[in-house]
């Protein structure tokens, strides 16, 4: 294969790794945003729930979504 | 119920004649003196041989020649047909042995059983041999005292013999006194009526009793005794050799296909060789006639040459059938086909879709999920709970109070029989259609290869923590009790939750939250553990041995649990984003 061509191959393909590494990054955005929405949703779920194991239910779910997100961050 | 009536008419006649006649009395204690006999020898050369016998049958049964001869020398040491068909059985379901090779083994042990009858009738018969049988039995009870596997089965082999010669003596007093009251031979049967008849008496006596070697004892003791004629005791060693095919046909029906195979070709073995031998009686009886004194047989000694003709007609029997053995092989596996248990079969992987890459990829996941499901019963058997009836953890407490009853749930046949092909299948089939895929699906298909052997791995991790569940469930230490419950509470709750992940209405983003609260609980409950069976050593509420077993167990659960996660994300989580979220270590970089 010829320099030119091999250059030429190279580029792009550190192109496609850069754009993949774009469209990952929205994506991560994009789940992180929805995880947001969760995390807010589920603060609301336990204020307003008086149940005790359904609070603590609710509890162990903020938990891991705070957790999916920390995981997320470390992502992108 | 008609079962039960039978047992209990059976019982009913056997005690009438026990009342009735004092003689019989004696020869039915033989009877059954002689059984317990070979009860204890056949239990005790498996203790005693700790596993040479074993390898002895896998090791010299690589020609049919060897084989027979193996069957042979084996049966004619352990006194027991029954014993090496039933190794035999076992070898050809794991696939040590092929068919032809079982078979040699079995041929050659038909013939090793016709040492019994020269047993009885020189030993047996010339000797008092109860006189042997005292000393025998004493040792044999002295050494079942040891705790060593093999002064143990040494000590059994001792009472076997013990009580096999004290059963003969018993018959062959009974015999000797009964001719006395009642001429049984005035019964004789002389021309091919008499044969036939004598045939069914040997081979239903031998259904009745389950052995050969008993019925022989009986023949040769009561010929001996003068109760019956010659001829007619040769008839009944011929029907002995068929009634012994009942015994095994009825064997076979708790095995697989390859021992039902087996029996089969004993059956037409043992039915050829019974046809020769009845065609040819006359002849054969010249035959024996004119070799016993080459063997320093007595022209008289009508028992010696009974089991002269028993083994003539064996190794006949051998001749004639052993160049044929391909084709009964043959024949067995035509008429006896392999049976697929429902759950073996795959349900979703096409071969049309195969080189379909989206397609194939949907079919293993299904077929995984279709192999998680099975598996979920088998582990939810072993650990005593019932998949049907736990759909909530309100289930799963409801099943935890009620008092366990032991698991008759043997996860290697399951594997063996229901799994092993499914895992198969999903194995080839993801390797084929990976071949169509690009970089990306062929991960994903490896990911469902690896659900599998997951899968696989965490049944036998049950079947690892099964003996100690069943054995502490049970105990009378409540501790040890409720935290070997703990183990079975976790490990259902686990399944409850996975099985809610598979449902279509969910989000996904919603299931990996769930996955992530699952592995947050296992490992709260992985420390609390720890801590938990520290406090009860130190408060000494549990022995060490207590300890050590749940310390083990509670690490195979947590195992067990792990990998069902690993699982569970993989077979319903489809997003690969989120995956990669999921999988992340939370430890901060």
């Amino acid at each position: 294969m010829p320099l030119n061509e091999l250059i030429k191959k190279v580029k792009k393909y550190l192109k496609q790794t850069e754009e993949n590494k774009d469209i990952k990054k929205n994506k991560i955005l994009k789940v992180l945003e929805e995880l947001y929405v969760k995390k807010a949703k589920l603060k609301k779920q336990k204020k307003k729930t008086s149940n005790k194991s359904d609070k603590k239910q609710l509890q162990n779910k903020l938990e891991a979504v705070n957790q999916l997100i920390k995981k997320s961050k470390k992502l992108i | 119920m008609v079962k039960n009536l039978a047992i209990a008419l059976g019982f009913l006649i056997t005690a009438y004649f026990i009342s009735s006649s004092e003689n019989l009395k004696i020869i039915l204690s033989g009877i059954a003196i002689f059984l317990i006999g070979m009860y204890f020898m056949e239990n005790g050369f498996k203790l005693f041989s700790g596993g040479a016998l074993e390898n002895i049958l896998k090791r010299f049964t690589n020609n049919l020649f060897k084989a027979i001869t193996t069957g042979f020398l084996a049966t004619s040491i352990v006194q027991s047909s029954s014993l090496i068909t039933v190794i035999v059985i076992s070898f050809l379901s794991v696939e040590l042995l092929t068919l032809a090779q079982g078979i040699g083994i079995v041929f050659g042990s038909n013939l090793g059983s016709t040492t019994t009858a020269w047993i009885v009738s020189s030993l047996g018969l010339k000797i008092k041999i109860s006189a042997y049988a005292m000393p025998m039995l004493i040792f044999g009870v002295v050494l079942r005292f040891f705790k060593n596997n093999t002064y143990k089965g040494l000590g059994n082999v001792l009472l076997g013999l013990g009580f096999i010669f004290l059963g003969i003596s018993y018959m062959k007093d009974g015999f000797d006194t009964l001719k006395d009251s009642i001429d049984l031979a005035q019964f004789a049967l002389p021309g091919i009526k008499g044969i036939i008849l004598y045939i069914l008496i040997g081979a239903v006596a031998t259904v009745v009793i389950q052995s050969s070697s008993a019925t022989m004892a009986i023949i040769i003791t009561a010929l001996s005794a003068g109760n019956i004629i010659y001829i007619n005791a040769l008839a009944l060693a011929i029907g002995a050799n068929i009634g012994t095919t009942v015994t095994a046909i009825i064997g076979s029906f708790a095995s697989n296909e390859n021992g039902k195979r087996l029996a089969f070709a004993h059956l037409i073995f043992n039915v050829i060789t019974a046809l020769v031998a009845v065609i040819f009686i006359y002849s054969l009886r010249d035959f024996v006639d004119y070799l016993a004194p080459l063997f320093g047989i007595d022209a008289e000694n009508y028992s010696m040459k009974l089991a002269l003709f028993h083994t003539i007609f064996n190794l006949l029997g051998i001749i004639i059938v052993a160049p044929f053995i391909n084709i009964i092989v043959n024949l067995a596996k035509r008429i006896i086909k392999k049976k697929v248990a429902k759950s073996s079969k795959p349900k979703y992987l096409l071969k049309s879709n195969i080189e379909i890459p989206n397609s194939s990829l949907l079919s293993l996941k299904k077929e995984c999920i279709n192999l998680y499901e099975n598996c979920q019963r088998a582990m939810l058997h072993a650990l005593n709970l019932h998949t049907t009836e736990l759909k909530t953890k309100e289930d799963l407490q409801k099943q935890l109070t009620n008092e366990p009853r032991k698991s008759n749930t043997n996860i290697d046949e399951i594997y063996q029989t229901n799994l092993k092909l499914l895992y198969n299948e999903i194995i080839k089939y993801s390797s084929f259609a990976q071949e169509h895929m690009t970089s990306p699906q062929q991960k994903i298909a490896g990911n469902f290869k690896k659900s599998a052997t997951r899968l696989i791995e965490v049944l036998k991790d049950t079947r690892d923590i099964q003996k100690n569940l069943d054995f502490y469930l049970k105990s009378k230490n409540e501790y040890i009790k409720k935290e070997y419950n703990n183990l079975r509470e976790e490990l259902g709750s686990l399944f409850i939750d996975i099985n809610n992940l598979n449902n279509e209405n969910l989000s996904e983003l919603d299931k990996i939250t769930q996955i992530e609260v699952i592995k947050n609980t296992l490992n709260k409950n992985d420390l609390s553990n720890s801590e938990v069976i520290d406090d009860l050593i130190r408060t000494q509420k549990i022995k060490a041995s207590m300890a050590t077993s749940l310390i083990n167990d509670s690490a195979t659960v947590y195992s067990i649990q792990k990998k069902l996660v690993e699982v569970a994300m993989i077979l319903f989580i489809e997003d690969e984003l989120l995956k990669e979220i999921g999988e992340e270590n939370n430890a901060p970089k």
